[in-house]
């Protein structure tokens, strides 16, 4: 059993909530390729705590054994699971974009309601513990490839941001700090290095501000870098070679069509 | 040199601020047994994301760069629990310091009394003992500052229960990929945390990422200084670095027989003294700042 973790790039979300034309996801064709079932434990807008969260639930219910493999995608550790915010519906992606905007001076960008008492927790949260924050993936690759070892379980894991800056606009040197973690790599651990969230932003062309116009695509990505993400992760499960050359620079922009008498989004591609 | 990074157990305090005569801690019996100095970066109250920063301003400046000399490292883990918030600095203002609280906030609050008040407050709200009299704070606190505590703790648990695992591995990983010798002990253990959660522990052998560069000392040191004390309840935690002499030593042999990988007959004990504490005697000299005046043990 192959065991997915982790927000939006992971969450085997329906399709009529992107309203996109369904098509089968890198999790399907991993599974196909290997030929074993898959559990996707994968929800959008969460951050790393609360995927490990569930890691951990799951762990100490002796839901694993010794043929589990695992996919684990660490987001942005700033998103936290405040449970002063689970009546209010508001997400942790949100809680933080709401915060960003505050230190903006955008105020009138706010989503959320909070109190005063909860802003001043989310605020002092994130400045009393900034650099734990910022170094929170990196422990957690260490752990995850830790715990792969004690386990002997076979296990990738992705991040979908870089560390620098942080929103306090620390600048890390990225290289030196990641560069080193890909010794970790073996037979059983593989680290991918590249965020995913670039990535799919170099599915645009002309990107050059790396903003994605359009978020709707399955997994923040097109058909055929599911394609490709399949492939990292089948080769790292059965040592296959498929190519893991990512498909770039090849959506020009983004339309409505009609389609079953549903309006679709589509991609206009070069 | 040897970078020593953690909490009281580590912290190289002035024997009168515990009331107590001077003894050679076990950094001064480590650097004498290994003919390397050291450098003290401990500090009493702090928690592992303090004791993390620290080591990562340090490593970010270039510290530990030089090939000239080994570069090797001891860690003590405190409680995750223990978070740096930035209200805990001086707050002149007199709101912060009201009457009927021990201690006022003008010289600020330390980050271990802070956990201890919350838990204190916690307690007392959560799970109020029928008959004894609920303890007090020791500082005022705005209801802002106990909301983001309590908001943080909740919110955080299963990450603060499992940080310091996380830690260890990361220390791992730094140890290996810069081939630093270093040595990792934890205070406490997961369990019990502050909600009453109950952990197995023996999921995280972690004990088995040792080898020549890298160790990892499971038992917890607070509870290894309890059984210093027949009953195993520290009555007075005045010893320094939380253990009286003759565990200093044995707490020095560890280290130097890990980072000189000392074998057979050369392998210096190892053997803790335990359960010889039988009571203390004026253990109001620990804070009287006299120094000719101590907290004395009595012994079995």
């Amino acid at each position: 059993m192959i065991y997915y973790y982790g927000d939006s790039y992971v969450e085997n979300t329906r399709v009529d909530d992107l309203d996109m034309e369904d098509h089968e996801r890198y999790y399907d064709l991993v599974s196909k390729n290997i030929n074993e079932d898959f559990n996707n434990f994968g929800k959008a807008g969460e951050g790393p705590w609360t995927t490990l969260t569930k890691f951990h639930d799951h762990l100490y219910s002796g839901m694993f054994n010794s043929d589990s493999k695992f996919v684990i995608v660490l987001s942005n550790p700033y998103r936290i699971p405040w449970t002063f915010l689970e009546s209010k519906g508001i997400s942790a992606t949100t809680t933080y974009a709401d915060w960003i905007v505050k230190q903006d001076g955008r105020e009138h960008l706010i989503e959320g309601d909070y109190t005063s008492e909860e802003f001043y927790a989310i605020d002092s949260m994130y400045r009393s513990l900034q650099e734990e924050i910022n170094h929170q993936n990196f422990k957690n690759i260490t752990y995850l490839h830790t715990i792969s070892k004690a386990n002997s379980w076979p296990m990738i894991v992705f991040r979908v941001f870089g560390i620098s800056p942080d929103p306090f606009g620390k600048v890390y040197d990225e290289d030196k700090f990641i560069k080193p973690f890909t010794d970790l790599n073996d037979i059983l651990f593989k680290f991918y290095t590249p965020p995913l969230e670039l990535q799919s932003s170099k599915e645009w062309n002309n990107n050059s501000d790396r903003v994605i116009p359009d978020q709707s695509t399955i997994n923040h990505f097109t058909y055929r870098n599911h394609i490709i993400l399949s492939n990292i992760i089948t080769n790292h499960f059965i040592k296959t070679n498929l190519t893991e050359i990512w498909h770039e620079r090849f959506i020009r922009d983004v339309e409505k069509i009609e389609r079953n008498n549903k309006q679709l989004v589509d991609y206009i591609y070069n | 040199m040897i970078y020593l990074y953690g909490d009281s157990f580590v912290e190289n305090e002035p024997a009168e601020n515990l009331g107590q005569r001077d003894h050679k801690r076990w950094y001064d019996y480590m650097s004498e047994r290994m003919n390397e100095e050291n450098e003290n970066y401990g500090k009493c109250g702090e928690g592992p994301s303090t004791s993390l920063s620290k080591f990562h301003q340090h490593y970010e400046e270039g510290h530990f760069k030089s090939d000239k000399i080994t570069h090797r490292f001891v860690f003590f883990l405190s409680s995750p629990y223990r978070i740096p918030w930035k209200w805990l600095e001086p707050q002149e203002d007199p709101k912060y310091s009201p009457e009927g609280f021990k201690s006022d906030r003008r010289d600020g609050i330390g980050i271990s009394s802070a956990y201890q008040d919350w838990d204190v407050e916690y307690e007392k709200i959560n799970h109020p003992h029928p008959r004894e009299e609920p303890l007090n704070t020791e500082y005022y606190y705005t209801p802002e500052e106990y909301f983001t505590q309590t908001s943080v703790y909740e919110a955080l648990q299963d990450e603060l229960d499992h940080l310091n695992l996380k830690n260890i591995a990361y220390l791992h990983t730094l140890s290996k990929l810069n081939n630093w010798p270093m040595m990792v002990f934890r205070v406490y253990g997961m369990n019990p945390n502050p909600f009453r959660k109950k952990y197995d522990e023996s999921l995280f052998r972690f004990e088995r990422l040792n080898d020549e560069t890298f160790h990892f000392y499971p038992v917890p040191m607070h509870d290894q200084s309890s059984k210093e004390w027949v009953d195993e309840w520290i009555a007075e935690s005045g010893t320094m670095n939380h253990f009286t002499h003759r565990n200093h030593i044995i707490l020095s042999n560890i280290i130097t027989n890990f980072f000189l990988q000392k074998t057979g007959s050369d392998r210096l004990t190892e053997q803790w003294h335990e359960h010889f504490i039988r009571s203390v005697v004026n253990p109001e000299h620990r804070r009287d700042h006299d120094p000719d005046t101590f907290v004395d043990f009595i012994y079995e």
